[in-house]
């Protein structure tokens, strides 16, 4: 196991290479001069020329990345054109902001998500069925900034239980939480209803139901155990869709994060700080990943066997064979 | 027939989808014995585990009907029983084992676990009594107690299968039903498999229902045979009876269709044509179109039981004082035999 | 897909329900109310679009709309302007006086006490004009500022760099805020302050900046301006892009104030009772320039001439604006002190024929292909005027890019035609600065011709130079006239700003460039 996670963290170097290496070149590509922008518009040019040499932009990109990713092993991730900050230093506080939101957000998105599956499953071909199907595409079809400001018209604009923005009391959390989160119960809940149904088909739910096992304790004790194995691993994937929809929900809800800081940052082509958000985001999304993978083997033992044993990993065991 | 554990009389059963019904069981009668074993005989898709489904009250919700009929055990229809009650019935009084030990088994839960379930269902115990029986329950199957904390995948199919039995016959059920038990086997794990069920059913006096396609483990551990054909009983008696005696032409054919080593067959006898299908079922003999022995009557009416000899019947016209002999088959229809 | 149209007739229909409501807001206009005479403990709560880099521009080198909304509240100016006349009115200074050409006399006030408890002094103004001179010499603050020495206490004189007797008057801008440099010590220093502005003497004393959420300032109790209370002990600004969601946040009360909203959305809030929308204009007039340079079909007067018959000014008005506004007569805003209407309706009415007859002079009776330069908000305009031209038989193509490349094309030339709007609130060295020689030269002008004349360049230098408001403004309407005449540029409709505030709040003010002011609010 210990063996399978080191393997699985020196993988991780590769993959934020590669990540760090599209963003530069991506970055190198785009129009604009970051020494104009700093400088600003009535620069004259020695005085953009002096600064594109001292940013160094005037090298070969493959020297501007090596320096780069130099810096990113040391923990520099270059300073923040805007405020002449450490990028780092910037991005670590709403890293903490962003993550609260994005577990809150994958929590009520996955918990929502796969109670109203188990309901479809469990009453599949009713209207509870298709009720659960409308409402979980509504969340998923309608964009997330819309719900959002739909919930600031109800929660703050009527009902003032909540702030409309801000996250000056814990209690700003909770409509960005929703909202993300709101928006991934219809994958959960896809997930969870096929699963569920291939599920309660097995056999051995069969084999519980002939020990006179009560419907609920089967669904429970069962069935969800084996059916929440493809919803955890979709985590890692909701993880990052749940990222991606926090970037434009904390720029609704004025939510100082990691996404509102990399949207601002591109308007304000403040590379230093697209670059170290995305890398960090990624890193954090690799981690995270990792981490899935982990709890998914804890969830189902014969995967254990089979990653313990070098074997393929993250899918489904085969199963073995009769002896 | 009060030594009758279980009686069927008259059971229908059908599966309505949108699109059609299947009449899986039509119109069966059984009896079982207590302490006997039945063995209920027949083709895939005959109505065998429908006829199990339909006794536990496990028939798929809402696709799976019983249109008519009763299910005795121990004098009480089951068909009347509540939810609730069915839920205390199984695994207490009935018993199923499942074809496939591979997908029986939750692979998420340790087997212990699983056993432990069905014993904390019906028995009033602690948790820890019931790890415990269960424990015991896997040294009578042959496995070491102390695996009671691994998992399905860490144990091959046989042992699997003696787990799944260890779970049928923890709560020591007065009927059990093996649902082809050894078919998923390797062949010598079968022959220990079956002594294991055989032995564990003298000693507990279980009644039990044996599901089979194969004669041959019907004549080593059963006490009487059905035969089924089309969701009906086409034969039924002891096992001797159907054995020295076997008088429907499904029933025969079967016989035939098992290979022989004293006999010199270059090919094995096939039964010709399909299953007829269940969706829609003629109003005639189910067998008439695959028969060998039928005449034009058999193609107008549904035959019905006829007395072979005390505990022995058939459905068949043949054994009817009507009958009238058997036409040459036309070429056509013999294509499919083995000589 | 039928159940996204489900979900979005679902959606409207909750919104319509909530929305809709019997009174409705009223639009209003900045700088009408009368003052504020009480001091409460209260809070108020703006929101502006985006949160600013820096909170003292002067020393970063930056003019960033937000941070001067709340430098204008922490930093104080020697003058201030009249917003009617464009004159200076004194401030921390009482009386000025020029010296020679490019040197100029200030008297301050002695009862100004600092942040850090310290008098205002003239070694203050020397100090803070250094900041100017060093920090901000590629902008404004610094430009024109070349040094400064105090005669005594109280008396400094101010070195400019060129002879401009408005430079006085744009001195009330806020960037131009006076600072001591024991507060800039007590703040960490120069660069410390961008974070952390506690010096100055202005309306309100910065408290505390949380990086990513909000600035608070508090009242500063001991401001000289005795005529001057402040409504709130305390303001918070906070920062939300999402035009919407400000709105919102005000009518749950979060928040009183929505800052810079885009006018066509603010007039759409008319329909709340809780808010009241602020639409006003700052006396900018946006204008389509041509490129006159060579090689482009603009540079033919009558190619211009023909796209000044074609434009339907008043549907362009409506679509600019939101209905606010209607079409501009001059180069300027009639709110502007310096207004000349040099246009009359007829001038300005439709001519297709005879623009059409001008294309074919220019050689263009088969049609011509012209490229608009702008950015992505505009472009509801832009397909206006897209429309009118189809109609002579000119085939626009809207060019779009991101505000870095949009700069950079601007800078560059790299259109024939663009809309960009001029803001003159006094005769300063920028002013005109599409045909200004110098700003030509240099290659950093956002749009105009990209050429000028001796004659245009000689008339803005006496603009800039004369002492004489009267006479200055007689040379404006002589240059604007030259404008108008050689079709240099085609004025649009006036540029509006917009801010959507809490129903019971009064007293909307604003600084330079229509910016609020958020120190006269009260309720």
């Amino acid at each position: 196991m210990v063996k399978y996670i080191i393997k699985r963290i020196l993988l991780l170097i590769p993959i934020l290479l590669g990540v760090s290496a599209i963003i530069f070149i991506l970055k190198t590509f785009t129009p604009g001069d970051p020494a104009r922008q700093i400088l600003g518009n009535n620069a004259t040019q020695e005085q953009i020329d002096a600064k594109r040499d001292e940013l160094g932009l005037n090298d070969p990109v493959p020297l501007q990345y090596v320096r780069y990713i130099g810096g990113v092993v040391t923990g520099d991730f270059g300073d923040s054109y805007r405020t002449g900050e450490p990028v780092l230093k910037e991005i670590l506080p709403r890293l903490g902001v962003s993550g609260i939101i994005t577990l809150g957000a994958v929590f009520i998105g996955a918990v929502l998500g796969v109670l109203l599956g188990i309901l479809s499953a469990l009453k599949k071909y009713t209207w509870v069925d298709s009720l659960v199907l409308v409402i979980s595409m509504f969340f998923q079809s309608v964009p997330e900034f819309v719900v959002g400001l739909f919930l600031i018209l109800i929660f703050a604009v009527n009902l003032h239980i909540l702030p409309a923005n801000g996250i000056e009391t814990p209690l700003g959390f909770i409509m960005p939480m929703l909202c993300v989160g709101l928006a991934s119960i219809a994958s959960y809940t896809r997930i969870t209803r096929s699963s569920m149904l291939e599920v309660m088909g097995e056999d051995y739910i069969r084999t519980a139901r002939a020990k006179g096992q009560t419907e609920g304790k089967i669904v429970y004790s069962h069935a969800l155990r084996n059916a929440i194995i493809p919803v955890v691993q979709s985590i890692g994937t909701g993880l990052a869709n749940s990222i991606g929809g926090g970037m434009v929900i904390e720029t609704v809800f004025a939510v100082p994060g990691v996404g509102k800081y990399i949207v601002d940052s591109i308007t304000q082509r403040n590379y230093p700080s697209v670059l170290g958000g995305a890398l960090i985001i990624a890193f954090v999304l690799t981690i995270i990943n990792l981490l899935v993978d982990i709890a998914f083997v804890i969830i189902d033992p014969r995967l254990k066997t089979t990653i313990i044993a070098g074997g393929a990993k993250r899918k489904k065991a085969a199963k073995p064979k009769a002896a | 027939m009060s030594g009758n554990i279980l009686s069927i009389k008259d059971l229908v059963i059908h599966y309505e989808t949108q699109e059609e019904v299947v009449e899986a069981v039509n119109k069966i009668n059984l009896d079982l014995n207590k302490g006997e074993i039945l063995g209920l005989v027949g083709e895939t898709g005959a109505g065998k585990t429908t006829t199990a489904l339909g006794i536990m009250g496990l028939l798929p919700p809402k696709v799976g009907h019983v249109i008519q009929g009763n299910i005795f055990l121990e004098g009480e229809d089951l068909l009347k029983k509540s939810q609730r009650e069915m839920r205390s019935i199984r695994g207490k009084k009935i018993s199923m084992i499942f074809q496939d030990p591979m997908t029986a088994l939750n692979p998420v839960k340790t087997v212990g676990d699983q056993i432990a379930e069905v014993i904390r269902l019906h028995e009033r115990c602690s948790k820890a009594e019931a790890l415990k029986k269960a424990q015991d329950m896997l040294a009578m199957v042959g496995i070491v107690p102390e695996r009671y904390k691994e998992y399905p995948h860490q144990f091959s199919g046989g042992m699997k299968q003696r787990i799944v039995i260890a779970i049928a016959l923890a709560c020591e059920p007065e009927l059990l039903i093996a649902d082809e038990p050894t078919t998923a086997l390797d062949v010598t794990i079968q022959a220990q498999i079956l002594d294991m069920m055989r032995k564990l059913q003298k000693d507990k006096g279980t009644s039990m229902i044996l599901i089979t396609h194969d004669l041959g483990v019907v004549a080593e551990m059963c006490d009487h045979c059905a035969v089924m054909y089309g969701g009906e009983i086409v034969e039924y008696g002891t096992v001797e009876q159907i054995f020295d005696n076997p008088k429907h032409p499904y029933t025969k054919a079967l016989y035939r269709s098992i290979p022989s080593l004293d006999q010199d067959v270059e090919r094995l006898h096939v039964i010709p044509g399909m299953v007829s299908d269940p969706s829609n079922l003629p109003t005639y003999c189910t067998f008439y179109d695959r028969c060998e022995e039928c005449n034009e009557e058999c193609g107008k009416h549904d035959p019905w039981i006829v007395d072979i000899e005390p505990g022995h019947w058939a459905k068949c016209f043949r054994y009817t004082p009507e009958w009238t002999g058997t036409p040459v088959a036309d070429p056509a229809e013999t294509q499919g035999e083995g000589k | 897909m039928k159940l996204r149209k489900l979900a979005a007739i679902l959606l409207s229909a909750v919104m319509v329900v909530s929305m809709a409501s019997v009174a409705s807001a009223d639009i209003i206009g900045a700088d009408v109310d009368a003052p504020n005479t009480t001091k409460t403990d209260e809070t108020l709560v703006v929101t502006l679009a985006s949160e600013p880099s820096t909170l003292w521009g002067a020393a970063a080198g930056q003019v960033e709309n937000e941070a001067e909304i709340i430098i204008a509240a922490t930093q104080d100016t020697l003058v201030k302007s009249d917003k009617a006349t464009g004159e200076a009115l004194p401030n921390l200074a009482t009386e000025w006086e020029w010296l020679d050409a490019t040197h100029c006399q200030f008297k301050l006030r002695d009862d100004v006490v600092m942040n850090d408890g310290a008098p205002l002094t003239a070694d203050d103004v020397v100090f803070t004009a250094n900041v100017w001179k060093e920090y901000s010499a590629n902008n404004d603050t610094g430009r024109y500022i070349a040094g400064a020495e105090a005669v005594d206490e109280h008396t400094v004189v101010i070195e400019f760099t060129t002879e401009c007797p408005d430079l006085v008057n744009m001195m009330s801008w806020s960037n131009f805020g006076i600072v001591n440099e024991s507060g800039v010590e007590a703040a960490g220093g120069i660069e410390a302050c961008a974070k952390n502005p506690i010096m100055g003497c202005g309306r309100y004393i910065f408290k505390e900046w949380v990086s990513g959420q909000s600035v608070t300032l508090e009242r500063n109790e001991n401001y000289w301006d005795l005529d001057y209370a402040g409504y709130f002990k305390t303001i918070v600004v906070k920062f939300t892009n999402d035009p919407a969601a400000r709105e919102m946040a005000i009518e749950s009360g979060d928040s009183q104030v929505a800052a810079d909203m885009p006018v066509i959305q603010a007039t759409a809030y008319q329909g709340s009772p809780n808010v009241n929308v602020v639409i006003y204009d700052f006396g900018q007039v946006t204008h389509l320039w041509y490129n006159m340079t060579e090689g482009h079909p603009t540079a033919d007067q009558k190619v211009r001439q023909a796209i000044e018959k074609a434009i339907n000014y008043e549907a362009l008005a409506m679509v600019g604006t939101g209905g606010s506004a209607t079409q501009a007569l001059g180069y300027l805003s009639p709110s502007s002190p310096y207004y000349h209407e040099l246009y009359t309706l007829e001038e300005r009415a439709l001519d297709i024929e005879g623009a059409k007859a001008l294309l074919a002079e220019a050689g263009y009776e088969n049609g011509l292909e012209l490229t608009i330069l702008g950015l992505q908000d505009s472009v509801p305009t832009y397909t206006v005027i897209q429309e009118n031209l189809r109609a002579i038989g000119i085939t626009l193509n809207i060019n779009t890019p991101d505000t870095a490349s949009f700069v950079g094309d601007a800078f560059g030339g790299n259109y024939d035609l663009i809309v960009v709007g001029e803001w003159i609130p006094n005769r300063n060295p920028s002013a005109y600065v599409f045909v200004s020689e110098g700003q030509i030269a240099s290659g950093f002008v956002i749009g105009g011709p990209k050429v000028t004349t001796p004659e245009l360049e000689a008339l803005r230098q006496q603009i800039i130079t004369e002492p004489d408001n009267a006479t200055a403004n007689g040379y404006m309407e002589e240059l604007e006239t030259i404008m108008k005449n050689d079709t240099i540029t085609t004025n649009l409709y006036p540029e509006l700003k917009a801010a959507v505030i809490a129903k019971d709040l009064k007293g909307f003010g604003t600084i330079e460039r229509g910016f609020m002011d958020i120190t006269t609010l009260y309720k």
